[in-house]
């Protein structure tokens, strides 16, 4: 059987370690395993940077058949897949993507219900999930004290703005962040040190705080119903183990992005400093009704909003992440 | 599955409805929607797509600035300013052949480079020089030619969304890629002016020569009490106008707001003009209808344009732009001379943003094989975009133009014919950086 | 043709309405945004959400006033061939282009209704943990605004091919 499968993402491939792997890995190993392992032949399509769904939209797209295999940023899709965010819940989580998938995934597997809604819910199956790039904050200012970021503005996207304590958070997104630092509508931006480069961001602010607000497990890839259920079995077998790898695949990306990022920002004469633990001990405690909050909404909505947090906080311990902060949700 | 005689095919039908007068949205719609039926053979993933880009098309912050300068350019209009300045240059450089025209090429270009959104300056542009122009007994066609024309120049002048689109797709610096249009940006708005004055040494007549006998602008038979007067108003409404553009640009350039913010402090701004001026509450009511009435088809055509190039994509022109390329030749100049002919071509039927999507990660790491400089390269495809947006059959540029002035003389075909020598002076620069790349590439070398 | 005259003022009606609706709206946009930058700047305090309300808010413009670009032929075409056509061809190419423009708007329509009971029913909303916006009423006009859009079309259709091109209303002074 000759099989054509589209697939697409809302990002440019080179910007995030998730479209990255999509592209260089999950595209040609899915073409290699299928023509050496079994007797059909695959055509693929690749549609990225939202040539046909924005960041947006690809979920819904892969809902519908627009793609079939979809490569989403949950966080944009607050509504459709909130609980399944549940790390940005949990700010100073570990930076290393490893660490942070393997906890992640163990999360997924304890809570089933959070990738069976995928199928339920959106018509499509949740082959696997993947984690982004550690956020730190880059600024064009330098910082050293927690205290010092009072009355500066910096901006975020979406639910990294509760993050922001003692600034004055302002709601932006990263193509807007070149002209707003350089005319400056704000000063600083939560962001990956990898993406600091790539927006070229180093031009207009010169310092970047590894703040280690942690790697986010926020991606995902999910195939679309009724395409999966017309794929030989021997097919869907391929893809469902390519989903489970796909995350780690992706985690050794993220930990290499991070490191290089920090490198080249430092060779661009970008300052690049660590946060001090008393400092990173500060936010974290000054943020420490935020995962409560967030339990408390997702309980509202009858999601299991506590016992996932809890959970997560406690495997992450478990595979010996030191929260400088250590949550308490109920 | 698609190929080129698909993607032949769904250009070929769409260019021929929109000659069949089918209006450009309906076209573009339904294009996209039998188009992919016929791609996957399902009515449910055309219907989603429909359904999804009616819905996130325009849900992009800024998108706000289309119907807000349309606003501010109506409000302006209507409260006499635009009036007052266009009398004051005319009056003021009356040695200057087509010095109209040369004043809406000039606020264009600031207008461009504050809005970065050609098709929002155009409308805004059309509103508040086209009746000015006519006034003074311009040609129509060269009027409605210099306001479409003009547009392109605000997205070589920073701030640009289409240079940051390039930016993150090709992954190149943003910075460097704002200072390259400068100089390329300002060799353009000289060209327009010499083409303008040359145009208008040789035909005076189009460039309202007899503007003199205009009302406002007697001669030189000494001045009454109320002429002085009417003067003094004129000046204090120039003046109005000039301290708005400095507030809105100032704004910008000190970092108290973003250029999409620019458009909703521009509207409030001008409509404190405007009350200033004396203009009715009523008469502001009648501009805020009229800027929804103007905008609203060009959102519409945003709209079904990134369908239509959604449907491109999926219709699979990256393989068929790719094959070409491979079949055709491996030299160099002809590769890029291709590019620029899909570049130009593409504007003739969809939007900027959804060209350079399409094309841009395909043509960027090849024309970085064959040794083009990566700067020069995407002020090359810029303007070559931006080019296409004047030409038949759906220049987006001409058709903003078309629906925002309330003319009936000023048929596409008017402003399709005088927006010419524009896009030829478009594709001049074109060749022009292709063969001296330094144009470009100069300033960004000095960072 | 009696009832075609009615409902074609009826639509004319609705569409008018929606039209005033949509410009309260645009100039409401203008003052969130200043309203914002002012807040931002002086008192170091932005409005939450304003860049999400804006989004939306021109997708709630466009449709709020598609009817009225309708019917007051405000849809951008080439006149290349209505130039050039006798009062029997105009008549015909009038009524076959509203036909597929009720055509366009029936498809967006079908496709948008499951997008919008669903919107409704899962209390669907866009933005972030901190601003949180229903996504519903977006969704319900682009509906409306879509279903308005083919009785404007058809009504076209209808009174083209039955009574003759309607004269084109006075939209060149805006018509209150
Ligand atoms: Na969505
Ligand atoms: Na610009």
């Amino acid at each position: 059987e000759d099989l054509t499968i589209r697939m697409g993402s809302g990002h440019p491939i080179g910007l995030l370690a998730y479209t990255e792997t999509a592209h260089e890995w999950f595209a040609p190993e899915l073409r290699r395993r299928i023509e050496e392992e079994t007797e059909h032949t695959i055509t693929i399509q690749e549609f990225h940077a939202g040539q046909v769904a924005k960041v947006t939209e690809v979920l819904e797209a892969t809902q519908d058949g627009i793609l079939d295999i979809g490569f989403m940023s949950l966080i944009f899709e607050p509504s459709k897949a909130y609980l399944q965010t549940f790390t940005l819940f949990l700010p100073f989580s570990s930076p290393s993507a490893a660490l942070t998938t393997e906890a992640s995934k163990a999360t997924f597997e304890a809570f089933p219900e959070m990738s069976q809604s995928f199928a339920d819910e959106h018509n499509q199956i949740y082959l696997g999930g993947a984690c982004a790039e550690n956020y730190g904050l880059g600024s064009d200012f330098g910082w050293e004290q927690f205290s010092e970021l009072q009355g500066h503005r910096i901006a975020g996207a979406g639910t990294n703005l509760e993050w922001i304590v003692g600034a004055t958070p302002v709601a932006s997104n990263l193509n807007e962040a070149y002209q707003s630092i350089q005319s400056g509508v704000y000063e600083g931006y939560i962001s990956a040190s990898a993406w600091w480069q790539t927006f070229k961001l180093n031009e207009v602010a010169p310092h970047f705080k590894s703040v280690d607000f942690g790697a986010q497990y926020v991606s995902a890839v999910t195939i679309n119903k009724d395409t999966w259920e017309a794929l030989p079995e021997d097919v869907q077998q391929i893809l469902m183990e390519m989903g489970e790898e796909w995350g780690g695949v992706t985690a050794e990306i993220c930990d290499r992005n991070d490191a290089e990022g920090e490198a080249r920002l430092a060779d661009l004469g970008v300052e690049v400093t660590a946060i001090s633990a008393e400092a990173q001990a500060e936010w974290a405690e000054a943020l420490a009704d935020f995962p409560q909050r967030m339990a408390d909404e997702l309980n509202g909505r009858g999601q299991p909003g506590s016992e996932v947090l809890n959970f997560y906080i406690s495997k992450l311990e478990e595979l010996g992440h030191a929260w400088p902060y250590r949550y308490a949700v109920e | 599955m698609g190929g080129p005689e698909f993607a032949i095919a769904i250009v070929v039908i769409l260019v021929v409805l929109i000659l069949l007068s089918v209006p450009v949205v309906v076209a573009l719609g339904l294009c996209s929607y039998f188009g992919l039926a016929w791609l996957t053979g399902s009515t449910r993933v055309p219907g989603s797509l429909l359904s999804n880009t009616a819905y996130e098309a325009l849900r992009d912050y800024v998108f706000a600035v289309i119907p807000l300068f349309v606003l501010m350019g109506e409000l302006i209009s209507r409260s006499g300013t635009a009036s007052d300045l266009y009398g004051i240059i005319n009056r003021g450089f009356k040695r200057l052949p087509g010095r109209l025209a040369l004043a809406t090429v000039g606020g264009n270009a600031v207008f461009g480079a504050v809005t970065g959104v050609s098709i929002a300056s155009a409308a805004a542009f059309s509103r508040i020089a086209y009746p000015q122009m006519v006034r003074y007994a311009y040609d129509k066609s060269v009027a409605l030619g210099s306001i479409a024309g003009s547009a392109s120049l605000g997205m070589l002048l920073p701030p640009s969304v289409l240079m940051i689109v390039w930016g993150v797709v090709s992954e190149q610096s943003i910075g460097r890629l704002f200072v390259a249009g400068v100089l390329p940006g300002l060799l353009l708005a000289g060209m327009f002016f010499l083409f303008i004055i040359v145009s208008a040494w040789w035909k005076p007549q189009a460039f309202g020569a007899g503007a003199d006998t205009q009302p406002g602008a007697a001669a030189d038979a000494p001045e009454t009490e109320a002429e002085r007067s009417e003067r003094r108003r004129e000046v204090r409404g120039a003046f109005g106008v000039m301290v708005l553009i400095v507030l809105v640009l100032g704004g910008i350039w000190f970092g108290v707001f973003t250029p999409t913010e620019a458009a909703g402090v521009g509207v409030i701004f001008a409509l404190a003009l405007a009350v200033i001026k004396g203009v009715s509450l009523r008469e502001v009511g009648d501009a805020v209808l009229e800027a929804g009435r103007i905008s609203a088809p060009l959102l519409f055509l945003l709209i079904t344009a990134q369908m239509y190039a959604r449907l491109l994509a999926l219709g699979g022109i990256n393989d068929v732009i790719q094959g070409m390329f491979l079949s055709i030749s491996d030299a160099p100049s002809v590769i890029l001379m291709l590019m620029i002919l899909i570049w130009f071509v593409l504007g003739m039927v969809i939007d900027s943003t959804s060209i350079i999507l399409l094309t841009v990660p395909i043509f960027a790491p090849l024309a970085a094989n064959m040794g083009f400089d990566p700067i020069a390269f995407a002020i090359i495809g810029i303007v070559a975009i931006e080019a296409g947006l004047l030409t038949p059959p759906l220049g987006l540029c001409v058709y903003t133009v078309k629906g925002s002035v309330n003319d009936p003389e000023a048929t596409l075909a008017r402003i399709f014919r005088g927006a010419i020598p524009y896009w030829v002076i478009l594709l001049i620069l074109v060749a022009l950086v292709a063969v001296f790349p330094g144009i470009a590439t100069w300033l960004p070398s000095q960072m | 043709m009696r009832l075609i005259l009615l409902a074609e003022r009826l639509v004319d009606l609705v569409g008018r309405t929606l039209k005033y609706l949509a410009a309260a709206l645009l100039l409401a946009v203008s003052l969130l945004i200043s309203a914002d930058v002012l807040g931002r700047a002086v008192f170091s305090h932005p409005i939450d959400g304003v860049a999400e309300i804006v989004a939306n808010g021109i997708v709630v413009i466009a449709f709020l006033q598609v009817t009225y670009a309708v019917t007051s032929g405000a849809m951008l075409r080439s006149e290349l061939l209505l130039t050039r056509l006798g009062p029997v061809g105009l008549r015909i190419a009038e009524t076959v282009s509203a036909l597929l423009g009720a055509l366009l708007f029936y498809l967006i329509a079908r496709a948008s209704w499951s997008p919008m009971i669903r919107a409704i029913e899962t209390k669907e909303f866009a933005g972030y943990s901190g601003f949180q916006m229903p996504v519903w009423p977006v969704r319900v006009v682009i509906e409306t605004g879509s279903i308005l859009a083919i009785a404007a079309y058809l009504l076209i259709a209808l009174r083209t091919a039955l009574i003759g091109v309607r004269p084109r209303p006075v939209d060149a002074a805006p018509a209150l």
